[in-house]
């Protein structure tokens, strides 16, 4: 029986939601993807994901074809820092950092998913502003099937761009199969 | 959508209400009234679609044993293409007579009313909401199950058929049949077990063609050699349901299996991924434990497919489940959590349990920390 090829850890359902309806453009079904859920108390999505991540990106390294997708909120930080951060964990927890060969992709929408809602909505986004959540978690039809037209079809994102989905779809490109 | 249902004294549910999204989980110890919950609107779909009558629907015996009252009180909230409907069903009983009648019933939309029936006198609405005719009614059915839809009460029949797209059902796949003698791919026809799959399917797949080739896909997916399944002659008027599996020997021959040969787990992944592909019109569905039968590596893919699917070719989707997977993928966002003390009117709280830093959900349950 075919096994799972992408563990999806990330913070919240309407992130899972959206980045399950990516990959289906791209011929990732349900059963390819298996999401972490976030276990619930004080502690916030972005703690969840970052203290989970050194446990599977050791257990991803140990398969060969599978991908380890990161996806995480920048807040009121940037991307790099959320990054770094993601790097000390592992530190910390004494695992190697990711290397070019790890088989791990790591999204972080700056300010949050919403950002970039409102910008394949074809919205100009402030990155540090707060945008509003969808009505409904499944309206993120739309902006799953606009931004593969605009990252994987077109391979051009429309100018101006926010600097953070730049660097994501550049990590997409890691992404094999389908 | 059903927004909102109210039930009081039936069966363990005393002003008991429930507010309801696009996608929800019903939780709570064994017990708890979840599908005491589900029972209410398989009632009264069979009152008002079903027109069956109410010493039938709704007996004396269900009424609430801590209760001393002899009124039952139901209320629906609909969100239907964008409009709200309110549906009430005062339901009155005799005991010592073991009689009972319907006291009142009445629907609106937007706030005014579009029928109403009150101790024996029904009043009809026209669409426009002016008063239409007036009459004595049977006190014992629907008056809007009986009502023939005409072009001046399309807002009521609409409700109807709402009604009649509900999937309500416990699946229990050692009852599911594997032949079946009709082709009815209406919603009510399932069965309260999903125990008539296999005529509803007979039906759908007539219906709906084109989703079979996606059906198969799925299918193949989740059971491995998977190849197709078609009706067969079984008997005058009856059809079997077969399903192939390609051989294992790589020579492209197939092994056409019963339905009944297959095992419990495998006919309820059937049964669960034909009601996503083809189910038509957009149908509510209420499923009690859906997850019960399905290997652990299935639950979340169909939890997704279902879940992805709500708004879309899904009009809602309301789950109970007891099982892990599905209280941690949804829980956290769509749970209605059910509350009881002992034999004591039930609780909703669409809160998550209290929270205890870094567990899983489905681990603050089966500790019973929830409370």
């Amino acid at each position: 029986m075919k096994g799972v090829r992408i563990i999806l850890l990330c913070e919240d359902k309407q992130t899972d939601s959206f980045v399950r309806r990516f990959l289906k453009h791209r011929k990732f079904t349900h059963r390819d993807i298996n999401t972490l859920p976030l276990p619930h108390g004080s502690q916030s999505g972005e703690q969840w994901v970052r203290q989970r991540y050194p446990t599977e990106l050791k257990a991803i390294r140990e398969r060969q074809r599978d991908y380890l997708l990161i996806v995480t909120d920048a807040d009121n930080r940037t991307a790099e820092y959320r990054r770094q951060q993601l790097e000390a964990e592992c530190q910390r927890k004494g695992v190697p950092p990711r290397t070019a060969e790890d088989r791990v992709i790591i999204v972080v929408p700056r300010r949050n998913i919403e950002t970039w809602f409102a910008y394949l909505d074809g919205s100009d986004v402030d990155e540090q502003r707060t945008y509003p959540r969808l009505t409904r978690e499944s309206d993120c039809r739309r902006h799953a099937m606009e931004l593969y037209g605009m990252c994987h079809v077109a391979q051009r994102l429309r100018d101006p761009v926010p600097p953070a989905l730049v660097e994501a779809c550049e990590e997409y490109r890691k992404l094999q199969g389908g | 959508m059903l927004t909102r249902l109210y039930a009081d004294n039936f069966l363990c549910l005393v002003n008991f209400e429930l507010a309801l999204d696009e996608r929800n989980v019903l939780l709570g110890a064994n017990g708890s009234g979840k599908t005491s919950a589900f029972d209410v609107l398989r009632r009264i779909r069979a009152l008002v679609w079903r027109s069956e009558r109410i010493e039938d629907v709704f007996p004396t015996r269900d009424l609430c044993l801590s209760q001393n009252r002899d009124k039952q009180h139901f209320e629906l909230d609909l969100r239907i293409d964008g409009d709200s409907y309110r549906y009430v069903l005062m339901v009155e009983h005799i005991r010592h007579s073991k009689r009972m009648r319907i006291g009142e019933e009445t629907l609106s939309h937007e706030g005014k009313p579009i029928f109403e029936f009150r101790q024996g006198d029904a009043q009809l609405y026209h669409d426009d909401y002016e008063k239409g005719p007036a009459y004595p009614f049977d006190w014992g059915r629907s008056g809007i199950g009986v009502l023939n839809e005409r072009s001046d009460n399309r807002k009521i029949t609409r409700f109807r058929h709402a009604l009649a797209n509900f999937i309500i059902a416990s699946p229990c796949p050692p009852l599911f049949e594997s032949e079946s003698r009709s082709e009815d791919s209406r919603a009510d026809t399932l069965g309260p077990f999903l125990e008539d799959f296999v005529g509803w399917y007979r039906g759908a797949a007539q219906e709906n063609m084109g989703a079979i080739g996606d059906l198969f896909s799925a299918l193949r997916e989740v059971l491995p050699g998977f190849k197709s399944m078609d009706m067969v002659e079984s008997g005058e008027n009856s059809r079997a349901l077969k399903v192939s599996f390609r051989r294992p020997d790589g020579n492209g021959g197939a092994d056409r299996l019963s339905f009944s040969q297959l095992s419990d787990g495998q006919k309820m992944l059937v049964a669960l991924y034909s009601l996503m592909f083809l189910a038509a019109d957009r149908p509510y569905l209420f499923l009690d434990e859906p997850d019960n039968y399905l290997a652990l590596r299935e639950i979340q893919p169909w939890l997704a497919l279902a879940s992805e699917q709500c708004g879309d070719t899904l009009e809602q989707l309301v789950l109970i489940s007891h099982h892990p997977v599905t209280i941690d993928y949804l829980a956290g966002a769509s749970g209605r959590w059910f509350f009881r003390d002992g034999t004591g009117p039930v609780r909703v709280s669409t809160e998550p349990p209290k929270l205890k830093d870094g567990l899983a959900l489905s681990e603050i349950v089966a500790r019973g920390w929830e409370e």
